[in-house]
């Protein structure tokens, strides 16, 4: 069975770490926006969404620029 | 050696979905209250979503937060607050923090047009110094519903012939309904 992280070096890891944080945020922004559509109030009552959409701007230049 | 880094690797790679589940778990809870009771608490400090305060301008004064909380003058009367329900609930329990006075409250829920209102007195639960909490109970099965809110009006009649005012620090809104464990049991007890 091959290991696929096997041989990985930490830089890579942090590669791989920001681009998953910039895929799971922007789904969950996604997710949000449809969850906040489908009933208002739903997500902002209790959360503010912008933080996730910082989280997802900022891994998206972090993962353009380490690209 | 690479090993434990490996599956360390992949517990960190996991992080960010398990933290965007745990988002949507807690969206979930807070929307559909499980345990059956949703408390929302209004302390003028901060705008909250569920209430644009109390209203009309011409029965309250501004918010005041010169002291280490805030809170807001009633001088006449009744003064209203629209609430924006999270769910369907079946009761409210209403609590008070108010200055302490001798003038009779109550705390009403609208039921239909025109201005149609039940409306409960205010019990003084506890007191400490100037202020006191005061707790009334309603019955939302029949609450008249615009949209997702309810109205709610404050009753002092005496503040008007006697030009007074009562000054609110807090207003906690507590939620109940059954919760989703006795519903479920309900469910199976008629099958």
């Amino acid at each position: 069975m091959i290991n696929a992280f096997a041989g990985i070096d930490n830089k890579t890891i942090i590669k791989l770490l920001i681009r998953h944080i910039f895929v799971a945020s922007f789904a969950l922004y996604f997710f949000l926006i449809v969850l906040e559509w489908w009933q208002p109030g739903f997500v902002l009552f209790y959360f503010n969404s912008d933080i996730i959409i910082f989280v997802s701007l900022f891994s998206g230049i972090g993962l353009a620029v380490t690209i | 050696m690479i090993e434990p880094r490996t599956t360390i690797h992949k517990i960190i790679i996991a992080l960010p979905y398990c933290l965007a589940v745990i988002v949507l778990i807690f969206l979930l809870w807070k929307n559909y209250s499980p345990l059956g009771q949703q408390v929302i608490i209004y302390d003028f400090a901060h705008g909250i979503p569920f209430t644009q305060g109390l209203t009309p301008s011409t029965r309250v004064q501004k918010i005041d937060c010169s002291q280490n909380y805030c809170s807001q003058e009633i001088f006449d009367d009744p003064t209203y607050l629209d609430l924006i329900l999270p769910r369907k609930f079946e009761k409210l329990d209403i609590e008070l923090i108010h200055q302490t006075t001798t003038y009779k409250m109550g705390v009403g829920l609208k039921l239909g047009e025109p201005w149609q209102y039940e409306i409960q007195p205010l019990r003084m639960t506890s007191s400490a110094s100037d202020w006191t909490i005061s707790r009334a109970q309603l019955n939302l099965k029949n609450a008249f519903l615009h949209g997702r809110s309810i109205s709610l009006l404050f009753s002092i009649p005496e503040i008007k012939n006697n030009q007074g005012r009562v000054g609110i620090k807090e207003i906690k809104f507590i939620f109940s309904r059954e919760t989703f464990l006795s519903r479920v049991k309900a469910l199976i007890a008629h099958l």
